[in-house]
């Protein structure tokens, strides 16, 4: 029994329910099954392009589904439904901007009225308007929710960026990056891995948000460089997504087992363009996808965390390069001070006791000056030579014999030194550099070896490149550090001449400046110094041939 | 299909290899009580589902040890009540136990708690017990809920996304002696409250529903202008609780006492405007005298119009005729009948009358046992979506 008023009060009362709902999606499935309740249909669907996208009362029942498509699209009335049997159909245009199509069964012979029928085409009409209208307000959540999610980003990026500039501890700031992770992308895990300082082929773990077991945070402190989604990202320098981690190649176990991680994503980390880590975040909710916005975000945080780490390596340059200043103005002052004492003094014996002392004595005091005097000057040269490498380059034709013997010669050396091999050929090069360098390089070789040993100088030669060597008895200590010998100051530890350490310091600095270099070689019992430098080498014989 | 009447009295009949068997017991010990109605259900024999009401007087987990303990823990529901029914009439303080057994019947049930916290949920969980694939043509979903844990026509929809219009819903919601404090469940041994238990039952014969109240609309219409759910805020821009106290003119406590408002609101029903003849009609369980609101047993929308509804002992009696008849059309000679009967019916027939009420469904019953309790609520679903009544009598006919 149907009637005008019926209808009125029924649209409102459908009105008021469908709009009710907070969403889309709830509002359509209310929408129906009031629909229904209304009719007293037993069947309601949403149908479009050929398919029913939402019913109730159709519960698998393929044939019933079938059975209803096919009425709707031959416009019948009258279906057959499986567990239902005769049933009238009414439908009506779901004004949703989709094309869908309000659909009701009621079983048995009770057929839809003209009023009826109307209702159902209000409850549509009705029904699109809220879902459009829910749509419009879903879009605008949408982008609500985006701004919210970016201010919360800005607002984290803000913090972390704060922290640097107040030179936090770098510690401090990764922490700081990986709870930003865990808060933004709402996953379970966020960690950082740096690269070992002391072995490349190790990943340790530098940072952990505090949901990640302490047990397992132990377990999975180093691992390989290959391993996880962060060794992925290392490797492939581009940010990675393991969407189904257990399943991964690289996948770490240990991780799997204590913590079920499902999907993880990791993002390079870089200090002055060499990658040093990786940014990770991940978790355990199955079937979960990565936005575009979401790996910005992590790419976001990653930057950081880069600003973070080079911040932290220049200020640690810095503080070395201070400390380095202040000792070798220390080393400096005490070797230029001990000298000028010792010169001072004996000049004031002179001065203040001329008359009293004996020529002998005053003669022994004269030479200690005069000695202190040349150490002084020699201390002062070779530090400026070391400072100003770069602008010693005053090149001159050089025969390499002669030159060995020559240098062989400066060096008064009270040892027995063998030239084995020079061979006889002529290069443009900076003499006195090389007569400072293999200066020092054989008295580093007379200081460091047995009184009655021999030492040994040679040269090989190539069209483009000359290698002269010093070699001398003796050996160096097992674990030590050979770029250690060229640091300012450094004395080896078999060291018996008084010198300051910073011979091989200038030496190598000087053959820098002619873009060579200075290796050091250990044999049976023997250590071999070899500089080595750029040079257009001739032949003595070609040069006289062509006059 | 032929029938056989078999055991003593009226208290048990059975068809072929079916049977089903009502037994009472008013005793003050509960596990006694429990378990002489269960062994007078059962006189003797194992059977496929017990249905256990009972007067919530009684230490409940008691009650269901002597029944579970007597039947050999056969697949049990039920629940606590607004009173009894059985063979011999309505009672307040007993337990009646049908049970029902043989091959021709097949039985699963099942229980969710917490109801009140997603009313579809519970819905859907219970469901689960339905399947559509079972042997026997002929099959019912038995459902007992907790009246007070919300809109039952939440459960009602949850129950209809598992099943669709496959199967018929019958069934009650809980009652407490009209205290409206707690209601309980059963399900095997456990005495829940806030939940809902339902028993999937199929059967080689014919199961029929009736379902009728006998009210009737009165005066003019009114606007629900602002409702949430059960909850009725406004009626034609007033406060409801003020709107119907107007109508009405009730005694004097009725205005501020709860006992006395639900009481009286027992037999003032509201009735919703309903494509079918017969409006559907709303119990309201109490009043909020603070908010001037209404609180319904389900659903009254917002945006429709509503009645006062009335009825009188004549109507109501026609009602249980024509729900006797409505569940016995195409079923012979039944094995059993139980009834599902709102606690408003009661107030409107007296106790005189609803002695004469359960007569009548005795006499529909044509000598197979009847079974039955008050409700606060009443479920059946043969056609359409919808399935949860007040103020109504839903008869199960087992044929």
């Amino acid at each position: 029994m149907t009637s005008g008023s019926w209808i009125s009060h029924q649209v409102s009362e459908f009105l008021a329910r469908v709009t009710s709902y907070p969403d889309g999606a709830s509002a359509l499935r209310g929408g129906i099954e009031h629909a229904a309740e209304a009719l007293e249909a037993e069947v309601a669907a949403v149908v479009r392009d050929s398919s029913i996208v939402l019913s109730i009362g159709l519960i698998d029942m393929m044939q019933a589904e079938t059975a209803l498509l096919k009425a709707i699209e031959s416009d019948e009335h009258l279906v057959t439904l499986e567990m239902l049997g005769r049933c009238h159909l009414a439908v009506a245009d779901l004004e949703d901007g989709l094309g869908s199509r309000l659909v009701v069964a009621r079983a048995g012979d009770d057929a839809f009225e003209r009023d009826e029928q109307n209702l159902l085409d209000n409850m549509g009409r009705t029904l699109g308007l809220v879902l459009r209208m829910l749509r419009t307000l879903d879009g605008e959540r949408a982008a609500l929710r985006k701004l919210e999610e970016r201010q919360l980003l800005l607002e984290r990026l803000a913090r972390i960026q704060g922290s640097i500039s107040h030179r936090a501890p770098l510690q401090e700031v990764l922490d700081s990056i990986t709870e930003g992770v865990h808060e933004l992308m709402r996953d379970e895990f966020a960690v950082i891995r740096l690269i070992d300082p002391e072995d490349a082929r190790f990943l340790l773990l530098a940072s952990a948000s505090t949901e990640l077991p302490e047990a397992l945070v132990k377990d999975i402190k180093r691992i390989g460089i290959h391993e996880g989604v962060a060794g992925r990202s290392i490797q492939e320098h581009r940010l990675c997504i393991f969407e189904d981690y257990p399943g991964s190649a690289g996948a770490i176990p240990e991780l799997v087992s204590a913590t079920d991680l499902r999907t993880a994503m990791a993002v390079p980390l870089y200090v002055d363009g060499a990658i040093v880590g990786s940014l990770v975040t991940g978790t355990k909710k199955v079937g979960r996808s990565y936005s575009e916005a979401e790996q910005e975000m992590l790419k976001a945080l990653a930057e950081s965390a880069s600003i973070a780490l080079t911040d932290a390596q220049t200020v640690e340059s810095m503080r070395e390069a201070r400390r380095t200043k202040d000792a070798f103005l220390t080393m400096v002052s005490h070797e230029l001070k001990t000298p000028l004492t010792v010169m001072l003094g004996a000049l004031h014996t002179l001065h203040n006791r001329l008359a009293e002392l004996p020529d002998s004595m005053k003669e022994d005091l004269l030479d200690s000056a005069l000695r202190r005097g040349e150490d002084l000057q020699r201390l002062i040269d070779m530090l400026l030579l070391g400072a100003r490498a770069d602008l010693i380059g005053a090149r001159e034709k050089i025969v390499l014999p002669a030159f060995i013997a020559e240098a062989v010669r400066r060096s008064e050396a009270v040892r027995a030194i063998t030239i084995s091999a020079s061979p006889d050929v002529i290069f443009w090069g900076d003499a006195v550099a090389l007569h400072q360098i293999l200066g020092t390089l054989l008295e580093n070789a007379t200081t460091h070896s047995p009184e009655d040993s021999e030492i040994q100088v040679g040269a090989d030669v190539t069209e483009s490149e000359i290698s002269v060597f010093i070699r001398n008895r003796g050996a160096l200590p097992e674990d030590i550090d050979t770029e250690a010998l060229f640091a300012p100051f450094e004395r080896g530890p078999e060291a018996n001449s008084s010198g300051m350490g910073l011979g091989l310091y200038v030496a190598r600095a000087l053959a820098g400046s002619m873009e060579g270099a200075i290796e050091v070689a250990t044999g049976d019992d023997t250590v071999e110094f070899i500089l080595t430098f750029p040079a257009k080498v001739e032949s003595v014989k070609d040069l006289s041939s062509t006059g | 299909m032929t029938s056989t009447q078999v055991g003593h009295n009226e208290t048990e009949v059975a068809h072929s290899d079916r049977w089903v068997g009502v037994g009472r017991s008013s005793g003050q010990d509960a596990y006694a009580a429990g378990s002489a109605a269960a062994k007078e259900a059962l006189a003797g024999r194992s059977a496929s589902l017990l249905l256990v009401f009972a007067s919530d007087h009684y230490d409940l987990e008691a009650v269901l040890a002597g029944i579970n303990d007597s039947s050999g823990d056969a697949p049990l529901i039920g629940c606590s009540t607004a009173g009894e029914i059985a063979t011999d009439g309505p009672e307040d303080t007993s337990i009646v136990v049908t049970a029902m057994g043989g091959h021709g019947f097949s039985v699963k049930t099942a229980a969710a708690h917490g109801a009140s916290k997603d009313l579809r949920l519970s819905g859907t969980t219970v469901a689960q017990c339905f399947e559509s694939s079972d042997e026997h043509p002929h099959q019912v979903l038995l459902l007992l809920t907790d009246g007070l844990a919300g809109d039952q026509a939440e459960i009602m929809r949850g129950i209809y996304e598992v099943t669709g219009a496959s199967v018929p819903l019958v069934g009650g919601c809980a009652g407490d002696d009209l205290k409206m404090k707690a209601t309980h469940q059963f399900h095997g041994r456990e005495v829940m409250t806030d939940a809902v238990v339902a028993s999937a039952l199929s059967s080689k014969a014919p199961l029929g529903i009736g379902v009728r109240h006998g009210w009737r609309a009165v005066g003019e219409p009114m606007l629900v202008t602002k409702s949430e759910g059960n909850h009725v805020f406004s009626l034609d821009n007033r406060p409801a609780l003020d709107v119907y106290l107007e109508r009405l003119a009730p005694p004097p406590d009725v205005h501020h006492d709860p006992e006395a408002f639900t009481r009286f609101a027992m037999t003032h029903p509201l009735g919703l405007d309903r494509r079918s003849a017969e409006a559907q009609v709303r119990f309201i369980g109490e009043a909020n005298f603070e908010e001037r609101s209404l609180i319904c047993i389900a659903e009254v929308p917002r945006s429709g119009m509503v009645w006062l509804m009335e009825g009188d002992a004549e109507s109501v009696l026609e009602a249980t005729d024509a729900a006797c008849h409505d569940a016995l059309l195409g079923i012979e000679r039944p094995l059993g009948v139980v009834a599902f009967d709102c606690i408003a019916r009661r107030g409107v027939l007296g106790d005189l009358g609803i002695k004469s009420e359960v007569d009548r469904i005795a006499m529909h019953a044509n000598g197979a046992p009847v079974a039955g309790f008050y409700t606060y609520g009443e479920i059946a679903r043969t056609k359409g979506v919808t399935g949860f009544h007040n103020q109504t009598l839903v008869v199960l006919a087992i044929g």
